[in-house]
């Protein structure tokens, strides 16, 4: 089961980099990546240029591509017919779903990779190499952020699976993001509840040794993760071909 | 053996398939034959397992084919609705694709059955410069991929040209022939499956009209397409 659910990731993978919007995405990402490291040197960002580049991509760039991702990851398939290929194998939809997603998530990891390793580098060259403890830091920051960028993804791909559009499910997607990020400036109480804020999540625990709030966000995004996952499943399942 | 019983699915407005009961036995070919919207498509989607019904249910060998995708998808091949190869691979990668989730696919088998198809000689050109003809020929090239014990066939040779429609239709006689495959296959173009078919199947308004066996027809009937019209005429004048 585990090995089949592997090799359908795999497939799915591979059809995502034949569809052309990953590979635009991903160069994106990389040359973004590399501009920030120069911008970040003449903005004298030298001391933490990784953590300064994952908290601004993280929070203006990386969800727009996420929802753009997300958004068409099943959806688009749905629509076009192509999805009759692989509702013909001798799989669940339910599984058929767990594989799509998880290549929609790998292929999100390697966005925020490839947009994140050329800053972690860049600041190699500028600073030399960091303390254990700030290298540390910052692949924990990366870890977080992938995770972070995974669930937009899983959000995103829910969202448009129920409206039936991927690009109606963009639109609705990035409207409720910058819905939650008004209200969570209004009403920063409620901003804990948001995946607005989840980029942060890492930070109490790295730097002030605040576990108990890193643990209750990360029981947010496990929730979230849950959530997304089964409206998506439940979405998948409904539609008809 | 492929047994479907009172298999119904109606779409809110009244379309759909209703109380559809067949029995295909190993080599059988069954015509499921109406008009335009007359339910065929829907009646092979249910069949699939891709559309929930709302009663009844089709079995392969006792297993429900909605329930038990990894007991019955393994014996069945399955094109249905406009062929949609995925445009930005190569008719060779299309095939490739998932191909390990079914045993016995390997190299050989990938060229052997794009000879089968005729598809050969564009395996390695993108599906998105295929001829409608050509991309029914590769989805047919994947539904036989696996050796299928059951094909279900929507319009088949829809987008063909004559040459294309002889050698398909030879290419799956064979198969029928020399392997035992069953296949149901829907068509509003009559001649186009006439002296192919072992059953057929009428279906007018999402209602099962009249099931008969091709010999029996054939007694009756000048060719499947006269017991078709005096069926489907039937229906019309009754109607009114």
């Amino acid at each position: 089961m585990i090995a089949q659910l592997k090799y359908l990731t795999g497939e799915e993978l591979r059809k995502l980099f034949r569809g052309g919007k990953l590979k635009v995405l991903l160069l994106l990402s990389f040359f973004i990546g590399v501009l920030f490291v120069f911008i970040g040197v003449r903005l004298g960002l030298n001391d933490n240029l990784p953590l300064t580049a994952m908290k601004l991509l993280l929070a203006a760039v990386l969800p727009f591509f996420m929802g753009s991702l997300g958004s068409g990851l099943m959806v688009g398939e749905c629509k076009d017919g192509m999805i009759k290929h692989a509702l013909k194998l001798p799989i669940s939809r339910e599984f058929l779903f767990m594989g799509k997603l998880l290549a929609g998530w790998t292929a999100a990891a390697l966005i925020v990779l490839s947009m994140l390793v050329p800053t972690l580098i860049g600041s190699l060259f500028l600073q030399g190499v960091p303390a254990p403890s700030t290298l540390g830091a910052s692949l924990a920051e990366l870890g977080g952020a992938i995770l972070f960028s995974g669930l937009l993804l899983v959000l995103a791909n829910s969202v448009s699976l129920w409206v039936g559009s991927s690009g109606v499910g963009l639109v609705v997607s990035v409207v409720l993001w910058m819905a939650m990020i008004v209200v969570g400036l209004l009403e920063p109480q409620l901003n804990r509840f948001f995946v607005t804020n989840f980029a942060d999540w890492l930070r109490p625990l790295l730097n002030g040794g605040d576990d108990g709030t890193t643990v209750s966000s990360l029981l947010f995004m496990a929730a979230y993760y849950i959530i997304g996952t089964i409206l998506g499943l439940l979405a998948f399942q409904r539609k008809e071909f | 053996m492929f047994e479907v019983d009172d298999l119904t699915k109606v779409y809110p407005g009244g379309r759909g398939i209703q109380g559809l009961n067949l029995t295909v036995h190993s080599g059988e070919v069954v015509a499921l034959l109406g008009p335009n919207g007359a339910g065929k498509t829907t009646a092979l989607q249910v069949m699939a397992g891709w559309l929930a019904t709302d009663r009844g249910e089709a079995r392969w060998n006792g297993a429900s084919v909605a329930d038990r995708p990894d007991l019955t998808r393994p014996h069945m091949g399955l094109m249905i609705g406009e062929p949609s190869p995925y445009p930005y691979c190569t008719g060779y990668d299309y095939l490739k694709c998932y191909h390990k989730l079914y045993p016995g696919i390997d190299e050989a088998r990938i060229r052997q059955t794009l000879e089968l198809v005729g598809m050969t000689k564009h395996q390695h050109l993108k599906i998105k410069k295929y001829s409608t003809g050509m991309k029914q020929r590769i989805e047919l090239a994947s539904v036989l991929l696996h050796r299928p014990k059951l094909l279900l066939l929507d319009e088949p040779f829809s987008g063909m040209d004559i040459e294309g429609k002889r050698e398909i239709t030879m290419v799956l006689r064979g198969l029928v022939s020399d392997s035992g495959m069953s296949v149901i296959v829907s068509s509003h173009q009559v001649h186009d499956i006439e002296d192919w078919i072992t059953q057929a199947c009428i279906i007018h308004e999402g209602r099962h009209v009249h099931t008969a066996g091709a010999v029996k027809i054939r007694e009756s009937f000048a060719s499947v397409e006269d017991y078709y019209l005096h069926h489907i005429a039937q229906e019309r004048s009754g109607a009114e």
